[in-house]
């Protein structure tokens, strides 16, 4: 479906989520059909591909899977944040926040829209704070830079909602005046969150915003941004390889492999029963506190070269279920039908939740029937 | 704070290094250096010869210890000896004389191209791939031409073949040195062509470091970031990526200086620049000591308090400078 | 539920990488153009002197061979005592590329061996080299060659390639140690150690490999340096002039006023020559960096998507807009180009 580029709201001063219009119908972040490829030298790589995802107001839609399968490439790129040689080949991603007076698809903007969608509607707290902030400026001047490219509001006024923006997170005011190594891993990471929220942003992408800090911090952290989310209102999209963080942290779960989605459910069906190999695969990957003991298994082998995707699954050298037909699948998200959560859908189209696992040496299974 | 008197301290006793050797190389060197200087100027008066003695650490001076105190007592006070090739003329007094044209020649044109270079840099590390790009390789070629021929060239087709610039000298020749306009302005005049030299042949080299340093610190996490947080490319080119990426470059210049001054020295000898260089050529081919030792010495220290000078600047441009050094 | 490996046997293996164009393939034309201009003068060098039409040193007392410009006898024209310049350049380039090259390698293998050692090494023995290191650094170099090899009686090559040796080791040696510290905290160092290799043999083959383009930056830095100190220091006279290396050509064309007679074949050619060399080295140095550093690599290769420069502040391109972007003769055009077709492939395998 297409729409017509329509311009994004002005930055109202002081306009938050709250007082916005009713909500359009639709999705807040609409992705359709995303294709992003890089151009090297030695061949285009499809590190995204034909990819479909939605996010609602006030959700939390996690993305899980190992690096290179393109979950930062998906997010950067529904952005168009990502750098030469990255190219978007296909797809529209439709945004519809609450402050916006049309929908609007990011692909199609000029860049002077983009930059007033940028931080305003969707912001971004990167995987290491230590890298995405500049070791030059004091933390003060890094969040007034970006309440200023948004909002407009005299000089005191800013400063006093810089301070109160690390009341949020939790941070001594004292630390405006700080520099980005003076601050330890954890304070940082706030300090990033901070900043996401400087202009009351309608999503917010974390990129593995934990994943460089010790277990006891990530738990703050991550109570942290649960509760901010309840108190503002804010959709998420939290990228990461951790599942296990995901199945309590977010409503709705995206597993991704060599560049495309192969299963997408609530979190609790995908913790209950998860239908596809992959993520039966991860989920086997890390012990749960409660529940019987079992043996742990991890994935063996490693993704695909993307340069040459081979036909049909990509998991299928990895995976345990594997047969002839697996080469010849177009990788379509069928719905489970056995699955409590309506919209669960997944890319495997022999494997159903209660499908045993082949007997290592046999080349084929029996099939569920679907 | 601390950090600036570590430096200090480094490089005193790169200044201190310095004066050893070059008070234990002529000691060093098999042959008698003082007969061969009797040979070619017999009509220096006695104590010249005794004062070379000492110098050379020819004859029976007396112990080591007591010569190594003795020269660095003298230097302490400015005190060179006597020149041999223009005798009785101190060689404080020559120094004196060439250092203020040697300092506003090389110190204004290599502050010019720094400024000019680096800013280029900039917009070519900004602009990938765009027109400055295509000029690399022409600029490379200019990098690697000795800054003396190049000066060659550039006297050949703008002062011999046409007379835009004077050919030689730091000033016309019949005017008196003094604070008055004829003869600062016929000075200036004479400055731009050996400038000009400079500024063209080291600017290649500041612009390609610049790009180079600004196309890694675009790379960056953090001016990505300063993207998505949709600042303006003012903002992200300048406070971003710039700010950052001028550490490097200032610590470039600070090991660069060393190679430009001396450089700049041999260019001052084609265009007859009464600065150091040509004060250097002649004490060389007259194997004139003390001055050649006096004019190492003086061009040392200079580069050394220039190497101080942006260490300091340094520090207040990278708040993690003095972090860095506190905590070591 | 635990997965048993399976891995299926009629399937091709997709885990391994396309293979990797060779290094040649990889430069960058800029370093090429390095590689091929720098072999050139190695052959000049190689072969020059065994080809030169004249002896350089032969001067010709006739008072009409002096200052000849360019004719068919001689071709690079002759010097004020008649000798032929085309013979003393072919000459010269060998001494002077020799002279250079010996540096190079001297002062790298001490580079290598300070730098390595003294992060290895660590604490006390590092304080030490790097102090060492800093000092010569900052020192400037030209001055103090000048002053040392101003007290030797005949300054030879020999005496020259020794004192330039003993100053250029410094930068090389900081930039090795720099690595070595990145480089000596990684695990394969440490396993190394755990299983008691002898330090030496660690240095050797375990750290030295990794920093083979560093060195070899530092390597051609060094030349380029060497070349140029020495073709300066001839310039001033501090040289055995009479010797044919290229700066000693340039410091009889100066002292004989060859700019103001006119006689540009008698200082452009060495000088021309010393810049080619110097041009080369460069250019084979930002191959080396770009090999090195992916960054400047992907940078220079990358920033032209679909036939348009990019530049980093620009949002990702998008195809359909870049497509569309070319109407009329433009379109015409750029329909024959095979970024064009590319896009149109692109079109074409849309599902």
């Amino acid at each position: 479906m297409s729409a017509d580029p329509g311009t994004a709201a002005g930055p109202a001063a002081g306009s938050s989520l709250a007082d916005a219009a009713a909500p359009s119908s639709g999705p807040v972040l609409d992705i359709r059909d995303l294709s992003v490829v890089y151009r090297t030298p030695a061949g285009d790589v499809r590190a995204v591909d034909q990819v479909n995802l939605a996010l609602g107001a006030g959700e939390v839609v996690g993305l899980a899977g190992e690096s290179g399968s393109g979950k930062s490439t998906l997010a950067y790129g529904a952005c168009r944040l990502l750098r030469a040689p990255a190219l978007v080949t296909n797809g529209s991603v439709i945004y519809r926040g609450r402050r916006v007076s049309r929908p609007a698809d990011i692909l199609k903007m000029r860049p002077d829209e983009l930059r007033r969608l940028r931080w305003r509607e969707i912001a971004i707290v990167f995987q290491s704070a230590m890298n995405a902030l500049n070791p030059v400026l004091s933390v003060r001047d890094q969040m007034l830079d970006a309440i200023h490219a948004h909002l407009k509001m005299p000089r005191d006024e800013a400063h006093s909602r810089a301070a109160s923006l690390l009341d949020l997170v939790g941070i001594p005011r004292s630390r405006l005046r700080s520099y980005p190594h003076e601050l330890s891993g954890g304070m940082r990471q706030r300090v990033m969150i901070a900043m996401a929220l400087a202009a009351e942003p309608e999503i917010i992408i974390m990129d593995e915003p934990t994943t460089a800090l010790d277990v006891v911090v990530q738990r703050d952290i991550l109570a942290q941004i649960v509760e901010l989310k309840d108190r503002l209102g804010f959709s998420i999209l939290f990228i990461t390889h951790d599942l296990s963080l995901l199945l309590e942290l977010a409503d709705r779960i995206a597993v991704m492999y060599a560049g495309r989605f192969v299963e997408i459910a609530t979190s609790d069906e995908i913790h209950r029963e998860a239908a596809h190999p992959y993520t039966k695969g991860l989920l086997n990957s890390f012990p749960s506190l409660r529940g019987p003991r079992r043996e742990l298994a991890g994935i063996p082998g490693s993704p695909p070269d993307l340069r040459s995707p081979p036909p049909g699954c990509p998991f299928v050298p990895r995976c345990g279920y594997a047969r002839p037909e697996c080469q010849d699948l177009d990788m379509r998200l069928l719905p489970v039908a056995t699955s409590i959560d309506p919209d669960h859908v997944t890319a495997c189209p022999f494997v159903l939740p209660e499908t045993p696992p082949v007997a290592s040496g046999s080349p084929a299974g029996e099939p569920g029937t679907p | 704070m601390s950090f600036i008197i570590r430096r200090l301290v480094f490089y005193v006793v790169a200044a201190w290094v310095a004066l050893t050797i070059n008070f234990f190389i002529p000691r060093l060197v098999p042959g008698n250096a003082v007969e061969s200087i009797m040979a070619k100027f017999p009509n220096l008066q006695p104590a010249a010869y005794r004062a070379l003695e000492a110098l050379l650490g020819v004859g029976n001076p007396g112990s080591i210890w007591h010569q190594y105190w003795a020269y660095l007592a003298d230097v302490s006070h400015l005190d060179f000896g006597t020149s041999v090739s223009e005798y009785p003329a101190q060689v404080s007094t020559l120094l004196g004389e060439a250092l203020p044209w040697t300092i506003i020649l090389v110190g204004t044109a290599t502050v010019i191209a720094f400024l000019v270079g680096t800013a280029l840099g900039i917009a070519a590390g900004w602009r990938h791939g765009g027109g400055l790009d295509r000029v690399l390789p022409g600029l490379m070629f200019l990098q690697a031409i000795p800054y003396f021929f190049f000066a060659l060239i550039l006297l050949e087709l703008f002062a011999v073949k046409v007379h835009v610039f004077p050919i030689a000298q730091g000033y016309s020749q019949g005017l008196i040195p003094g604070w008055h306009w004829d003869f600062i302005s016929s000075a200036i005049y004479h400055s731009l062509l050996p400038a000009l030299t400079i500024v063209l042949t080291s600017i290649a080299g500041w612009m390609l470091q610049m790009r180079n340093v600004m196309i890694t610190t675009i790379g960056e996490d953090y001016v990505v970031a300063a993207q998505a947080k949709g600042l303006s490319n003012r903002r992200v080119v300048f406070t971003y990526a710039a700010r950052n990426a001028i550490l490097p470059q200032l610590q470039g210049f600070g090991l660069a200086i060393g190679f430009v001054v001396s450089g700049a020295l041999v260019m001052e000898i084609v265009f007859s620049y009464p600065g150091i260089g040509l004060l250097l050529i002649n004490a060389v081919t007259s194997n004139d000591y003390p001055l050649t030792q006096a004019i190492f010495l003086v061009v040392t220290f200079a580069v050394l308090l220039a190497n101080l000078i942006v260490d300091i600047v340094i520090v207040f441009v990278d708040p993690r400078a003095r972090a860095r050094e506190a905590t070591r | 539920m635990t997965i048993a490996p399976a891995i299926g046997t009629e399937l091709t293996a997709v885990t391994q990488e396309a293979p990797q164009p060779g290094w040649w393939r990889r430069l960058p034309a800029k370093a090429k153009v390095g590689v091929v201009l720098f072999c050139l003068f190695v052959l000049t060098a190689i072969i020059g002197p065994l080809v030169t039409p004249y002896d350089p040193s032969y001067q010709n007392p006739s008072p009409g061979a002096s200052m000849n410009a360019p004719s068919a006898a001689h071709l690079l024209g002759t010097t004020q005592s008649g000798q032929d310049v085309l013979s003393q350049l072919l000459v010269g380039i060998r001494l002077t590329l020799e002279l250079g090259l010996i540096v190079g390698v001297v002062a790298t293998a001490l580079a290598v061996i300070v730098g390595v050692t003294g992060a290895f090494l660590g604490g006390f023995w590092d304080e030490l080299l790097s102090l060492v290191t800093n000092v010569f650094l900052v020192i400037p170099a030209l001055p103090l060659l000048i002053v040392v090899l101003g007290y030797f009686p005949n300054k030879g090559e020999a005496p020259t390639i020794a004192v330039l040796a003993l100053l250029l080791w410094p930068w090389g040696a900081r930039v090795m140690r720099a690595q070595t510290l990145a480089i000596r905290n990684r695990d394969f160092v440490a396993a190394s150690r755990e299983t008691g290799e002898r330090t030496w043999r660690i240095i050797a083959f375990e750290i030295v490999p990794n920093e083979v383009s560093l060195i070899a930056a530092s390597f051609v830095n060094t030349v380029l340096y060497a070349i140029g100190a020495s073709v300066a220091l001839a310039f001033i006279g501090v040289a055995d002039l009479n010797s044919w290396s290229l700066g000693t050509m340039l410091y009889w064309a100066q002292s004989q006023q060859a700019l103001q007679l006119g006689a540009w074949w008698w200082f452009v050619p060495p000088g021309l020559a010393v810049a080619l060399i110097g041009t080369a080295l460069v250019l084979l140095n930002t191959g080396i960096d770009e090999l090195g550093n992916p960054r400047l690599r992907d940078a220079s290769s990358a920033s032209r998507i679909a036939g348009r420069w990019l530049r980093p502040a620009d949002p990702t391109p998008v195809l359909s807009e870049i497509s569309q972007r070319r109407h009329g003769f433009a379109g015409f055009l750029h329909s024959f180009s095979r970024s064009s077709l590319l896009d149109q492939a692109e079109a074409g395998e849309r599902r």
